[in-house]
């Protein structure tokens, strides 16, 4: 893994709004402790070496560090630390910046082409609208299921999500 | 006391994705409670993804933002103040959103720049979003909710399961103790029922980790239905759709990795809420569960 020390990268997470905290972080791995898959995976992922590498600037490291995908998001974290340090925020900056590199796990890749076409993560099957009429829910079918899909993408191409999303076909790689 | 003598709460309604189109009798279950509490829900016709504070926020902050405030203008141009969610997630984008672009002017105008090709604007009009628990707990009450429980679930042990982000980030959230929570535990004993207290209740359903690999999932799975067998729980109890769809469907994979068989009943508090409240298991679509809670609710007396 590339060690090498990115100062720009430094200072651009440092300068990003929400992760103007990683700079108050002492490294006393109490995000690691508190950790639940931390616990599960006997320290292979380790939130506080990924604070380390972000103060240091490593930035190869970081986004091509497939743990970087481990953190469960629930915050445990962020609450713990002593230092108020948000480091859900942070790895939020990181896994952005992977996904522009075209480092995401398929999942991240298959639910962001889906609210793109969709316009939701997850759309109505036939199966579910058949549930939905046994529970006496059918009333409300044309309110739910219409989502307007355009308007959406209208939104994603301004955001450059749409661009984001098509950088997936040309790049097959991924951070599994 | 009658569901007429309830004062009337009223709600613009969002109802996210994975509820309606995957797991409809959520729905139901919720939108009979609220009946039965004379809560008004009001859908937001429109909205779309809310979209998921893992998935979307991890791959593009600024498009889970953007997309977020849109779902919050769609309620801003209806006539209740107040959003609900039945999603943890849902509440987590849409309340963020609502609470930053407030707080933050310069982000404010730089979603609203994206948001005016689609001739809509975020103006702050809603005060605030909610979980449909969190309405319960600081709306209806635990002392009103107990004084409507027409048939209480006397001896069924609950594991209550909070899930992350109904209680996380609690600076944004600001409803419970973000480590050591207790109000869904009151719900759930206003109700008649026991709340078990076991180990790894805190402990996350592993949603967010499975995205990236399901075996550290079904691992954690594995730790809380352990410690919640040892404590003598016969069911969860879930705030948020990832989490029912995990510890449901983590039974399964348990099952595969550890050759060891679980038989936990998830519900949602909706679920436990609409049959202490009187309504009968088909009405919320109970058969749907998996495990089936068939055996419990015989034990209640509830058909």
């Amino acid at each position: 893994m590339a060690s090498t020390i990115d100062f720009t990268f430094r200072n651009l997470l440092l300068q990003t709004h929400g992760s103007e905290t990683l700079s108050y972080c002492y490294q006393c791995a109490t995000c690691t402790g508190s950790c639940p898959v931390s616990k599960e995976t006997g320290g292979r992922y380790n939130p506080r070496r990924i604070i380390e590498r972000s103060l240091l600037g490593m930035k190869e490291s970081l986004i091509n560090d497939p743990t970087l995908w481990l953190c469960t998001m629930c915050d445990t974290c962020d609450e713990s630390c002593p230092q108020g340090v948000v480091l859900t925020e942070i790895f939020t900056i990181l896994k952005n910046m992977a996904v522009k590199a075209g480092k995401a796990p398929q999942r991240y890749k298959d639910q962001a082409r889906s609210v793109w076409e969709n316009g939701v993560s997850v759309p109505f099957m036939d199966s579910i609208l058949r549930r939905r009429r046994d529970l006496e829910l059918e009333e409300e079918l044309d309110e739910n299921v219409v989502v307007p899909v355009e308007e959406l993408q209208v939104l994603m191409e301004s955001t450059g999500f749409k661009e984001i999303v098509t950088s997936f076909d040309d790049n097959g790689e991924d951070g599994d | 006391m009658t569901e007429a003598t309830s004062p009337q709460i009223d709600k613009a309604l969002f109802l996210g994705c994975v509820i309606p189109a995957r797991i409809p009798f959520i729905e139901k279950s919720a939108k009979v409670a609220c009946k039965l509490l004379n809560i008004h829900l009001n859908p937001m016709k429109g909205a779309a993804c809310c979209p998921d504070p893992i998935g979307i926020n991890s791959v593009d902050e600024k498009t889970w933002i953007t997309l977020a405030s849109r779902n919050v203008t769609v309620a801003e141009a209806m006539p209740e103040t107040e959003i609900m969610g039945l999603c943890s997630g849902c509440v987590l984008s849409l309340k963020s959103a609502n609470q930053k672009l407030k707080e933050d002017a310069h982000l404010r105008d730089e979603v609203n720049e994206h948001l005016i090709k689609v001739d809509k604007q975020f103006a702050g009009k809603i005060e605030t979003v909610r979980h449909f628990a969190q309405v319960i707990h600081e709306e209806v009450g635990i002392d009103r909710l107990k004084s409507l429980v027409k048939h209480p679930l006397t001896g069924l042990k609950v594991a209550v399961h909070y899930g992350c982000h109904f209680i996380r980030p609690s600076e944004l959230i600001g409803f419970d103790d973000p480590i050591q929570p207790r109000k869904l535990d009151e719900i759930v004993r206003a109700l008649g029922a026991e709340s078990v207290d076991y180990s790894e209740k805190m402990l996350c359903c592993g949603t967010g980790v499975a995205n990236a690999s399901d075996d550290i999932a079904t691992k954690m799975n594995y730790r809380k239905y352990t410690s919640a067998q040892e404590a003598g729980a016969e069911c969860f109890c879930v705030v948020c759709p990832s989490c029912y769809q995990m510890l449901e469907g983590g039974q399964r994979n348990v099952r595969k990795m550890f050759k060891e068989k679980f038989s936990f009943p998830v519900f949602y508090i909706t679920d436990l809420i609409a049959l202490a409240l009187g309504a009968s298991s088909e009405e919320i679509g109970l058969k749907y569960h998996r495990p089936k809670p068939n055996k419990l609710l015989e034990a209640l007396g509830i058909e």
